[in-house]
């Protein structure tokens, strides 16, 4: 207890204080000092924020999904090489989290936008008034959020298949399965805690976003986290900012209950 | 034990021909050269490390040889993968898929094999009957006891039918009763069964009590192979006569060969009625003879056959059934006495001065070093 204390102290000022806050100002009205849902009941009239609130989570569980087709491969990929060679590798899995928001937007424009490589390259092979619009909408998101998200995705994948039973391969194999079959049978079904937990960690991250989707989304990408920042910084209306902070809780921890449900306890324990 | 005549008995159904396997410098295998007869039970029984897994996995085809060629039934399966063999293999930890049901994982093999799904019910059902467990089908392997589960691994192998099974010490992780009817339990299927079982131990007893042949490794090497009989009365070398069972060794060397041979050793002369290959009179050996084979004597008993030698008694265990008596001789060396229980019997006390005796016939030669190299069967 004596030695947890300091830590209960620091998480009591940075996080269980300024909660606790949040659900003041969401739920006691500044007028009365009462009770009051009359914030939220604001919330739930607009239909601007109902369209937010669809399109977060939209973009949360396209987003996750395209991740997971992504990171699974590079995940399968990691599990077969050799321990230094992974170690070497998984560092580029990383880089994402080592540039800056800012250099990576650019980078996105250099590739993506209208005279970028990708659409270059087009123009070079398909005729000169080719071009596809990969940025400022949907599709710049996705990639804006597979490039975030990949590691949240891959590390939880990747430590469950190094944790199976290699002898529960090898019984497959010798059994007389082939590898495709060992794949979706035996590799696959046994990774499922590793992809939950995975899709969990960028559905949750993903949600709390605003940045990628204001710097490479259209103007209907906007998600809940960029209406908080709007009520907090431009019309300050910190009583709808608290609610959405809230909701956006609250979607949070419903997600996570849900998977925790399919998957009995076994979410964060890879049972081999 | 007599078996049914099978079409073809002369091809071995697995020929290991001179394989060697490396592991970067570590050598595990060395030219080893193995046959496997038909419908045989065959134990590969060695310290650990001395190469079992390897051979085991070289049969499978989950490693490849670094030199030689592996055969199985007459074809060479060298290069061929490990889910073109048909083997059958029962691993240590079970192996089995947690996250299927028992019928699934039964049913594994036979989807791999395209069966209907009406043809793997009965045959699920019927491997189920053949290993006594036929009320777990819906379970979960984690909600079975590990002699169960082992029950289930061996179920998942028998169900295609393979000709071959291999198992890497299948019992290891059972406690020591449920071994002993395990191992009932596998000599059972092996019998009513017509398969050649390939098994893998590094438990000495068991390998005595359920092969038919034992392969006796030692250090990426056959020390030396044969009938557990074989093994256990004629061992070739010093280390098979200590692997397999308890063994008395007195250092000496030959004073007079002929048909029994008489070597001198520290503590008197002994006689060996034996044939063994050691004419040259003061050559270095080694002599053994088995706890059970030496008697204690009260001095003045004489016959002529019998060794004798003068020893003082150190101490007496009974296990159960037998007792052994633990005692030292005139020059400091030790040897263990085998006898079984009477009741009423008595045995001298710690420290009086009495006599160990065996016969001639129970006295082995041995080579200070290396083997007897097995004389070449007349052609
Ligand atoms: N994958 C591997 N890489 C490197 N060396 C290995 C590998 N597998 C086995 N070896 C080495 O080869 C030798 C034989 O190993 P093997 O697994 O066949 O022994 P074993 O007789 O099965 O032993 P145990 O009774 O401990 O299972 C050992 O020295 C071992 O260290
Ligand atoms: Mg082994």
């Amino acid at each position: 207890m004596f030695f947890v204390t300091p830590f209960l102290i620091y998480m009591g000022i940075v996080f269980f204080i300024p909660v606790g806050l949040i659900l003041f100002t969401g739920f006691v009205s500044e007028e009365t000092g009462q009770f009051t849902f009359e914030y939220f009941q604001a919330f739930f009239t607009q239909g601007l924020y109902l369209r937010v609130l669809w399109t977060t989570i939209e973009v949360s569980f396209m987003g996750a999904l395209i991740v997971l087709l992504c990171g699974y491969p590079i995940a399968y990929y990691l599990a077969k090489q050799p321990p230094k060679r992974r170690m070497y590798l998984s560092l580029f899995v990383l880089l994402p989290f080592y540039t800056s928001i800012l250099v990576k937007s650019f980078a996105f424009v250099v590739i993506l936008g209208h005279s970028g490589a990708v659409n270059w390259l087009l123009r070079f092979f398909l005729g000169e008034d080719f071009g596809v619009q990969l940025l400022y909408n949907r599709i710049g998101v996705m990639f804006g959020i597979v490039h975030d998200m990949l590691p949240f995705i891959v590390f939880p994948i990747l430590v469950n298949l190094l944790a199976q039973n290699p002898a529960l391969h090898r019984a497959a194999e010798i059994m007389g399965a082939s590898r495709t079959r060992i794949f979706w049978q035996v590799t696959f079904p046994l990774s499922l805690p590793g992809i939950f937990a995975g899709i969990l960690l960028v559905v949750v991250r993903v949600m709390g976003q605003f940045v990628t989707p204001s710097l490479l989304g259209g103007r209907t990408d906007i998600m809940m986290a960029n209406l908080v920042d709007f009520h907090v910084n431009d019309v300050l209306d910190w009583n709808m900012a608290a609610v959405i902070s809230i909701l956006l809780a609250v979607m949070a921890g419903v997600f996570l209950v849900a998977l925790a449900r399919l998957r009995g306890a076994q979410i964060f324990g890879a049972e081999t | 034990m007599i078996r049914p005549n099978t079409a073809d008995t002369t091809t071995p159904m697995v020929w290991l021909q001179g394989v060697t396997k490396h592991y970067g410098t570590v050598v595990a295998l060395d030219e080893i050269d193995l046959e496997v007869r038909r419908s045989e039970f065959l134990t590969l029984l060695g310290p650990s490390g001395s190469g079992k897994t390897t051979i085991l996995n070289l049969i499978s085809g989950m490693v490849g040889p670094t030199a030689g060629r592996i055969w199985i039934d007459g074809k060479d399966i060298t290069e061929m993968p490990p889910n073109k063999r048909g083997l059958g293999m029962v691993f240590q930890n079970y192996a089995l898929m947690p996250h299927m049901t028992v019928f699934e994982n039964i049913a594994f093999p036979l989807r791999v094999r395209k069966l209907k799904s009406g043809v793997i019910k009965t045959k699920v059902a019927e491997v189920l009957d053949l290993v006594r467990l036929p009320e777990v089908a819906r379970r979960k392997p984690s909600e079975l006891s590990g002699g169960q589960q082992q029950r289930i691994a061996i179920a998942r192998c028998l169900v295609y039918n393979p000709s071959i099974i291999l198992m890497d010490e299948p019992l290891g992780a059972l406690d020591k009763k449920l071994r002993e009817e395990m191992q009932l339990e596998l000599k059972r299927l092996h019998a009513s069964l017509d398969i050649t079982a390939i098994y893998v131990t590094h438990d000495q007893e068991e390998a005595l009590t359920m092969s038919d042949r034992i392969v006796l490794l030692n250090d990426g090497q056959i020390e030396q192979m044969g009938t557990p009989d074989d093994l256990y009365f004629h061992p070739r070398s010093l280390f098979s006569a200590e692997f397999l069972g308890d063994s008395n060794i007195l250092s000496g060397n030959i004073e007079e060969a002929g048909p029994t041979v008489t070597i001198s050793t520290a503590v008197g002369q002994c006689r060996c009625s034996r044939a063994c290959g050691f004419a040259e009179s003061g050559t270095p050996v080694k002599i053994m003879v088995r706890p059970e084979n030496v008697f204690i004597l009260p001095p003045g008993t004489s016959d002529e056959h019998l060794n004798k030698v003068p020893a003082r008694m150190v101490d007496t265990i009974t296990f159960g059934g037998v007792i052994k008596s633990y005692l030292q001789l005139a020059d400091g060396s030790s040897m263990v006495v085998q006898e079984l229980t009477r009741a009423g019997q008595s045995v001298p006390e710690a420290g009086s001065e009495v006599y160990v005796a065996w016969s001639s016939e129970d006295t082995i030669i041995l080579p200070v070093e290396g083997r007897i190299e097995i004389p070449a069967p007349p052609s």
